[in-house]
Order: C-alpha cells, then sequence, then structure tokens
C-alpha cells in the first residue's frame, strides 16, 4: 500500500515515543536498583546502570533482612510460582470440565447452573472481599495456599472461554465420535481436550500472568511473611521505606519491583502468538 | 450386508416444525440408495435419523429387523461420512480410521490390518502418517471414507460428501464411490442435492420434497415417468418445460399457448386444465406449419456436445427450453418450429401436481 | 448450542461439581454475607449485632465521603478509559502501517500487559518522588508547582497517569488484531477514494472499529472500577484525604482498617448493583454483535 515518506517518518517517530513511554518508568527503576541507597538519596534516580547490581540483587533474594521482613524474595518468587501455576491450572481443568457438561449435555439443572456460573461474572472478588475473607478465615484456610487459591477461581471468566471455544467445534466431530463408539468421557479425553490444546496453553498463560500480579486478596490473606508472594512483597518493602530514620532502601525497592515484573513480561514476550491468540479471541 | 426398514417414520422438532412426514422405505441388501431433494426438504434429517444423530418421532426404522429407534448411534452398525469430512484433527489418519476400533475393542493387529487394506484400497498408504491438515480435499475425502469402510459396517450413510470438492474431483470422487460400493457391496444410503450425482449412483432414488418423498424408483422410471410436477422438474438437466394446457373434447390432443395442438395417447377426461410437462430433449425440430410451436429464438448456449435454445412462443411469450445434438447456430430472433412425439409428452393435474 | 448433545444422568453433574462446589463456598456464601451484613449494625467491640434494614444503605449514601469517593470513581474510570483507549488507538493505527520493524513494535508496545497494578504504582510513586522523583522535578521545574502529596487534583493526576500507563497494552493489542481483522482490499479501496489518511480513518477505519472500541469501554471501565485497587494503595493510599479513593479502595478502607462490617457491606452491595448494570450491558451488546 502506497505511504509518503512523511507518514512513514511520522509512524516510526510515534512507535518510537510510544515504546519509550512503556519502557523508560521501569528501565530508570533498573538502573537506580544499581546504586546504594546513599548515591539514589543524595543524586536522586539514575539513568544509567550502577555497580552494586549483584549486591543489591543477591542481598534481597537471599538475605530476609533485605525485604524487611522474615522471608527472602527468593522465596516469595517460588510464593509466586505456587500462586500463578496453581491458579492457572485449576482454573483451565475446572472451567474446561463445566463448560464441556454445560455445551454437551442436555441436562435437567443446565439452565440454573449456568445462571449461577453466569453471576459470577458479575461480581468480582473485589467487592465481596470483607465476607470472603470471614469465609477462609471460618474454614481454617488463613495463610494456607488453598485459601490463596481457591478463592480466586470462583471466577467464571474460563468457563466461558472454553464454553465459546467449544460452541465453534464442529457438531459432526461429536457425531462422528459417537458413531466410532465414543462415550462422553471418552470423547473429552479422546478428542475435545486435545483438541484445545492451543487454547489451553493459551488461557493458562493469560491466567498464570493473571494469578502472579494478584495483589488484593493475597494482602487480606497472608498474615503470616512465609506465604508473600514477590507482588505483596514490593509492598511490604514499600511501607518499610521510611521506618526508623534509616536511609530509605530505594534501590532494594525497585530490585524487588524488578524481580516481581521480569517473569510475568518473559511469559507474555515469549508467547507472545499463543497469549494474544489467547486474550483476543477468547474475550470477544 | 443388511436391510434397512423405515416404517411410517415422522420428525417433529419440540418447536413444532415436522421435517419428516411418514415415510416408508424398505432398502435391500447392498442397495445402494439416494435420497435426492431442494435444502430443507428432509433428507439430511432423514439420514441422521437412520444413524441416530436424530430422535424419531414416530413410526419406525430397522436395521435387518432389528428396531433402532433406541439403539445408541455406535451400536448401530453403521458408518458415516460427513459433508465436511469430521476428521479429528489431532490425530494422524491411522488413528483417524483407528478410533472407533480402538474403542470396539479390536487387537492392535486386528486395527493395524484393517487399516492397511482400507488404506491400499483408498491409496492412501503413503498419507497414514500424516494429518488431516496437511491433505488436500480429495484425499481428506479419502480418508473420511476409510474410516466408514474400516468398520466393514452394515451400512454406510454418505451427508452429501462430495459437495465441499471442486467439479472435476467430485466427478472422480463418484465414480470411486460407486465402484467401492459395487466392490464391498455394502447397503448405502447417500443423501445429495444434487441430480446428477443421485442418477447416477442410485440403484434407487428416493425424490424428497417438504419432509415427503415424492417417489421412489429406480433413476430411469423417475425419469421417465415423475410421479409430481416436482419430481419432473427437480430431475433432469435442463429442466422440463411446463406449459398449460385444456384437453380436446375428442380426446385427441392437447392445446397450450394460443392454439398449439399437441397430439395426446393419454387417457384423460375432455375439456381437463392439465398441466403440460415436455422435457427439452424431446423437442424436435420441424418444418413451420399451423398448430406446430412456432417460437423465437431469445436466446442461445452452446456447450459443444449440445446446443440449449432458450424460446418464446405465441401471444402469451410462453417460454420453452430446446436441447439439440451437436452445434447449431441459432442466431437470435430465428424462427424455429418445434414439435414433440405423443408418448414423451408428460400430463399433470394442474392444481395437485400428480401425474395423469 | 449444540445440534446433538449428550443425554446422561450422572456425567455432567460430576463434570460441573468442581466449578460449582467453589462458587458455593467462596462466591455464594460470601456474597450472602454481604448482603445479609448490610442489614445489621455491630456495637463497637463486634459483640452483638442488629438487625436494622435499610440504615446502613441510607448512611453511606448520605456520607459525603461516600458520594466524593463515587464521584472520584466515575470521574477516574471515564478519564483512565478515555485516555488509554485513544493513545493505544493512535498507536495501533501506526503501528498497523509500519512494514520496517512492525514485529518489535508490537512486542515493545504489547508486554505491559504482564506489569502489576502495584508494580505500576511503585513506579509512578517512584518518579513522583519529591525527594528524587524524576517527573516531580521536571513539574516543578516548568513552574506548575505541583504537589500531589497536599493538592487532590495533582494526586488525581498522578494516579490517572499510572493507571492509563498500565492499561495501554492491553487496549493496544485489542485495537491492533482489530485493525489486522480489516481486509486489506478494504483498506486499499479507501486509498483509491480519500487521499487523506486522517479522513480514511474517521470515515473508514474508526466505524469499521466500534464493536472493538465499545467493547474494550467496557472492559476499562471494569479495569478503573476493580483493578486499580494496586495502584492506588502502593501510590497515593487515597491521600490527600481520601480524595483518591475509589468506591473499591474505600470499601478495604472501612472494612478492614475502620472495621466497619455493616457499612463496608452495604458499600459493597452497592458496588455489586454497579457492576452487574456494566456486566448485563456488555453481554447485551455481545449478544447483538453476533447478529451482525
Amino acid at each position: 500500500m502506497y505511504q509518503s515518506k512523511w507518514r512513514i517518518f511520522t509512524n516510526h517517530a510515534i512507535l518510537i515515543l510510544g515504546a519509550l513511554f512503556m519502557i523508560m518508568p521501569v528501565w530508570i527503576a533498573f538502573s537506580s536498583s544499581s546504586y546504594t541507597p546513599e548515591y539514589i538519596f543524595q543524586n536522586g534516580l539514575q539513568f544509567w546502570p550502577g555497580a552494586h547490581f549483584f549486591d543489591n540483587y543477591g542481598a534481597i533474594l537471599f538475605d530476609p533482612s533485605a525485604t524487611k521482613g522474615r522471608v527472602t524474595a527468593l522465596e516469595m518468587l517460588f510464593n509466586s510460582m505456587v500462586l500463578g501455576l496453581g491458579f492457572a491450572i485449576g482454573k483451565v481443568i475446572i472451567s474446561m470440565m463445566a463448560a464441556y457438561a454445560i455445551v454437551y449435555f442436555r441436562f435437567k439443572l443446565a439452565v440454573p447452573i449456568f445462571w449461577v456460573i453466569f453471576s459470577t461474572l458479575l461480581l468480582p472478588l473485589e467487592v465481596r472481599i470483607v465476607p470472603s475473607y470471614e469465609v477462609v478465615a471460618g474454614l481454617g484456610l488463613l495463610n494456607t495456599y488453598t485459601g490463596l487459591i481457591l478463592p480466586l477461581i470462583a471466577s467464571a471468566t474460563g468457563t466461558f472461554f472454553f464454553r465459546q471455544f467449544y460452541r465453534s467445534v464442529p457438531d459432526e466431530l461429536l457425531e462422528a465420535a459417537r458413531l466410532d463408539g465414543a462415550g462422553p468421557i471418552r470423547f473429552f479425553i479422546d478428542i475435545l481436550v486435545p483438541l484445545s490444546v492451543t487454547m489451553i496453553a493459551a488461557i493458562f498463560i493469560i491466567m498464570f500472568v493473571v494469578g502472579w500480579n494478584q495483589y488484593l486478596w493475597p494482602l487480606l490473606m497472608t498474615t503470616d511473611d512465609q506465604l508473600y508472594t514477590i507482588v505483596i512483597g514490593i509492598k511490604q518493602v514499600y511501607n518499610s521505606l521510611y521506618e526508623g530514620g534509616q536511609i530509605p532502601q530505594f534501590p532494594k525497592a525497585f530490585a524487588l519491583t524488578i524481580m516481581a515484573t521480569i517473569p510475568p513480561v518473559l511469559v507474555v514476550v515469549v508467547f507472545q502468538r499463543m497469549f494474544v491468540k489467547g486474550l483476543v479471541e477468547t474475550e470477544k | 450386508m443388511a436391510t434397512v426398514t423405515i416404517n411410517q417414520a415422522e420428525k417433529t422438532y419440540p418447536n413444532g416444525y415436522k421435517a419428516i412426514h411418514g415415510i416408508n422405505l424398505a432398502i435391500e441388501n447392498g442397495e445402494f440408495t439416494v435420497l435426492v431433494g431442494p435444502s430443507g426438504c428432509g433428507k439430511s434429517t432423514l439420514l441422521r435419523m437412520i444413524a441416530g444423530l436424530e430422535g424419531i418421532s414416530s413410526g419406525e426404522i430397522s436395521i435387518d429387523d432389528r428396531v433402532v429407534n433406541k439403539v445408541a448411534p455406535a451400536d448401530r452398525d453403521i458408518a458415516m461420512v460427513f459433508q465436511n469430512y469430521a476428521l479429528y484433527p489431532h490425530m494422524n489418519n491411522y488413528n483417524n480410521m483407528a478410533y472407533g476400533l480402538r474403542n470396539r475393542g479390536y487387537s492392535k493387529s486386528e486395527i493395524d490390518n484393517k487399516v492397511r487394506d482400507a488404506a491400499r484400497i483408498l491409496q492412501l498408504e503413503e498419507l497414514l502418517e500424516r494429518k488431516p491438515g496437511q491433505l488436500s480435499g480429495g484425499q481428506r475425502q479419502r480418508v473420511a471414507m476409510g474410516r466408514a469402510i474400516v468398520r466393514q459396517p452394515k451400512v454406510f450413510l454418505f451427508d452429501e460428501p462430495l459437495s465441499n470438492l471442486d467439479a472435476k474431483l467430485r466427478v472422480d470422487m463418484r465414480l470411486e464411490i460407486k465402484n467401492l460400493q459395487q466392490r464391498l457391496g455394502i447397503t448405502s444410503v447417500y443423501v445429495t442435492h444434487d441430480q446428477v450425482e443421485a442418477m447416477t449412483l442410485a440403484d434407487r432414488l428416493i425424490v424428497m420434497n417438504g419432509g415427503v418423498a415424492e417417489q421412489i424408483g429406480s433413476p430411469i422410471e423417475i425419469y421417465e415417468k415423475p410421479a409430481t410436477q416436482f419430481v419432473a422438474g427437480f430431475i433432469g438437466s435442463p429442466a422440463m418445460n411446463f406449459l398449460t394446457g385444456t384437453v380436446s373434447d375428442d380426446r385427441t390432443h392437447v392445446t397450450v399457448g394460443d392454439g398449439v395442438k399437441l397430439d395426446l395417447d393419454h387417457d384423460v377426461e375432455a375439456g381437463r386444465t392439465v398441466t403440460v410437462g415436455i422435457r427439452p430433449e424431446h423437442l424436435t425440430l420441424v418444418d413451420a406449419q399451423e398448430g406446430r410451436i412456432n417460437a423465437e429464438v431469445r436466446m442461445v448456449e452452446s456447450l459443444g456436445a449440445e446446443t440449449l435454445a432458450y424460446l418464446d412462443f405465441g401471444a402469451n411469450a410462453d417460454s420453452v427450453t430446446l436441447r439439440v445434438q451437436g452445434t447449431h447456430q441459432f442466431a437470435k430472433n430465428e424462427k424455429l418450429s418445434l414439435s414433440v412425439a405423443a408418448d414423451k409428452i408428460h400430463l399433470f393435474d394442474a392444481q395437485s401436481g400428480k401425474r395423469i | 448450542m449444540k445440534r446433538v448433545q449428550f443425554e446422561h444422568s450422572a456425567v455432567p453433574y460430576l463434570f460441573v461439581a468442581p466449578q460449582i462446589l467453589i462458587i458455593s463456598i467462596f462466591f455464594l456464601w460470601p456474597a450472602a454475607q454481604a448482603l445479609y451484613q448490610s442489614f445489621l449494625l455491630e456495637d463497637a467491640f463486634g459483640m452483638s449485632s442488629q438487625f436494622v434494614w435499610f440504615r446502613n444503605f441510607e448512611d453511606v449514601l448520605s456520607s459525603s465521603s461516600w458520594s466524593r469517593s463515587a464521584i472520584f470513581t466515575v470521574v477516574f474510570s471515564v478519564l483512565v478509559s478515555v485516555l488509554s483507549i485513544a493513545i493505544s488507538l493512535f498507536l495501533a493505527v501506526r503501528a498497523d502501517e509500519v512494514i520496517r520493524g512492525a514485529k518489535s513494535y508490537k512486542t515493545l508496545l504489547m508486554w505491559g500487559y504482564a506489569i502489576a497494578p502495584p508494580v505500576a504504582g511503585l513506579l509512578g510513586n517512584m518518579l513522583f518522588n519529591p525527594l528524587m522523583g524524576d517527573l516531580y522535578f521536571a513539574f516543578n521545574s516548568f513552574g506548575f508547582e505541583f504537589n500531589h502529596i497536599e493538592n487532590a487534583n495533582d494526586a488525581a493526576f498522578v494516579v490517572i497517569l499510572i493507571a492509563v500507563w498500565k492499561q495501554v497494552s492491553v487496549n493496544f493489542i485489542f485495537f491492533l488484531s482489530g485493525l489486522q481483522g480489516i481486509p486489506k482490499s478494504v483498506q486499499e479501496a479507501a486509498t483509491l477514494d480519500c487521499k487523506s489518511p486522517e479522513r480514511r480513518f474517521w470515515t473508514i477505519t474508526f466505524p469499521l472499529l466500534a464493536p472493538t472500541t465499545f467493547f474494550l469501554l467496557v472492559i476499562n471501565l471494569t479495569y478503573a472500577f476493580f483493578e486499580t485497587f494496586g495502584i492506588i494503595d502502593v501510590s497515593t493510599k487515597g491521600a490527600p484525604g481520601g480524595s483518591t479513593a475509589t468506591l473499591v479502595y474505600k470499601v478495604y478502607v472501612d472494612g478492614f482498617l475502620g472495621a466497619d462490617m455493616g457499612g463496608s457491606a452495604a458499600q459493597s452491595v452497592l458496588l455489586m448493583i454497579m457492576v452487574s448494570i456494566l456486566t448485563v450491558f456488555q453481554f447485551r451488546f455481545i449478544e447483538r454483535k453476533v447478529h451482525y
């Protein structure tokens, strides 16, 4: 397609500015994370990386006192990984199964069940945090991975993704499988699950990122440092920045921020195609 | 090998729509039966009722004298070829064919033998390791056929299996299907809306319209003695010419257009208004004469082996189609004179459309 | 729905059981409890409570802090949605046009999806820190007398900027794929009919993107309502004086930090009603889109 020279030039200029707009804050945080707190305190944020990269990241990763708590960033990363994976796996399995029942079966309670599942879309966790907290506390699940993950899975977004996808699977496939002697469970395992592999991968990636980035629920749920995710750790360090008359530990806060950001960004960039496909095709 | 008997089968959908109105049909051992009709006539529904993919509202369907109304599709011992092939996209072609056998508990070596046999018959041996997505339309069609024949079912069902192929491939596959069916001798029911496919494949043809079997018979019977005006118009290409006529007092001829008299040898009462049907290939060119169809050429299509001329005649500009062998140089507005033999004239009741 | 479905008595119930179980325990029960609590008034020690009908709702709706938060939430949500949609549409149109480096630009603009809201909040906090924030210094050196610690408008500006920054990537992804879904032949026909790229955009491209834009508007409003919690909690914490607290943030502050259970529950119920309306609206739209 024809484009004028001027148009091509402005296109690149605008996109470069846009990319800088996205990247600059993270880059500055990264550079500033490699200085001593004293240096940052006296000289402000830094554009170019400094000499204390390994000191700061090493301390954060392995020394609990650097994160102002009893856990290291390494343990927090592990907790985040558990939350991200647990959330993604749980959500994919549960919603695949529920969507299968809804789309492929005629059963008595189908309509009320559909509406119960649908209603969870109306009310995100954020609007019912207080009673949810009480329920989880009542079940004795505070400060457990189960209590952290299960309530987040209650929302039905995944079920709707899969419902949408199953409906696009040609009817003839089910008919052919039935003629081939496959019953409901065999059809699910032999045909539908293998057919959904790309969709599963795409939703898994999205859910992993969503799970990793959870903030409000883990904040309420985890009073025990041992269960802090890295995203909660940021808040913890941030809160103690001005404590005790010391020099604010900005570089370490930045280092933690960078570490919280790298895994989900890597996942999104590496699996970009799959991720975009999943996001765009399922949310519509 | 099996017989299929359909006894007063009806299908009514929950919304009250009646797709099939009481069909009776007895398909014999090894017979190739074709269901043909326009879209929405119920032909696919009937096929799916035989397969068990649609329930039967009333009546009975039996395979080999066993009523199968309540039998699960997988237990009816039938195989089906779908219009869009319905191959399992994540399995290679070998597994696509083997899947039904595995579910039926065949041993590994039996499965292997059967799949390899089918692959040899269909010339798919080279393609077994590939997945359906890597095949051309014709090859996919073959895998779908293979999936049907490995099971050596009692009945083959085909749901417009060739309609997604291009014209040349369609002809090749048509011949192949006919050949295969004759070789294996398996009772088959085939659904199509293409009358050429229907005529060439069928041992017996069922022309359906609006959920009713309008006529059941051999292709030639249906061509020569269409039971209704609908069948007459649907089978044959180009379609039969229809003209409104009145039987003369002495019952020796019928008058069409503005005074054209055509000889009759039907037994029909005098003065009755009828629909006269004449196939384009049964009109013959003759010398101009009073009382003949003296028509004017409106349009010509030369197909090489034959020539089609679209003509108008009489004060009411009634139109007829003429089909002659070979190439003819008709000019536009050229005047032609046509006649038709008495035994090539079909008469239908003007109201009911039934053959007289 | 499917033309053919299984009819099986037990299997479908087995398949929906896990989901229904989780929803019942962690969704229906808390939601019912929120509703119940919103009609209760607890004493200061949480020892006893009494049923007070709509008192909590009356208190909430008549409180000036709630209505201020509601107004802020609406203004905040609309501004965040409109600004981030506008910026990402602008970028997506350009990214759709470039040929050289198209892939790199795409990656550079979409990775932000993976940033957690509190991370965005902390980055914003860093850049606006009065001790060292580059943007803080920059604004003040232009003579704006910028002070988001004390000035409510300046604080709102900071939160909105962070929220927009965080949301640009998501919108960009959707717009770019929407643009790539427009047939090249349509774009080429438009090039023959109309010389000006700007005019072409407003008369051809933008109308074709209308469904995407509308969909994103709903998504963005939902985002601004709920997911910005982490941004606010790590940047302004609702300061100064609750002027940048969204309704969700206020539920948290009153319920957890203030321990006003009945009031917080009533706020939750009001929020639920608002979100339900938004979601039903969204589904109506999606259902209709199917018929295009």
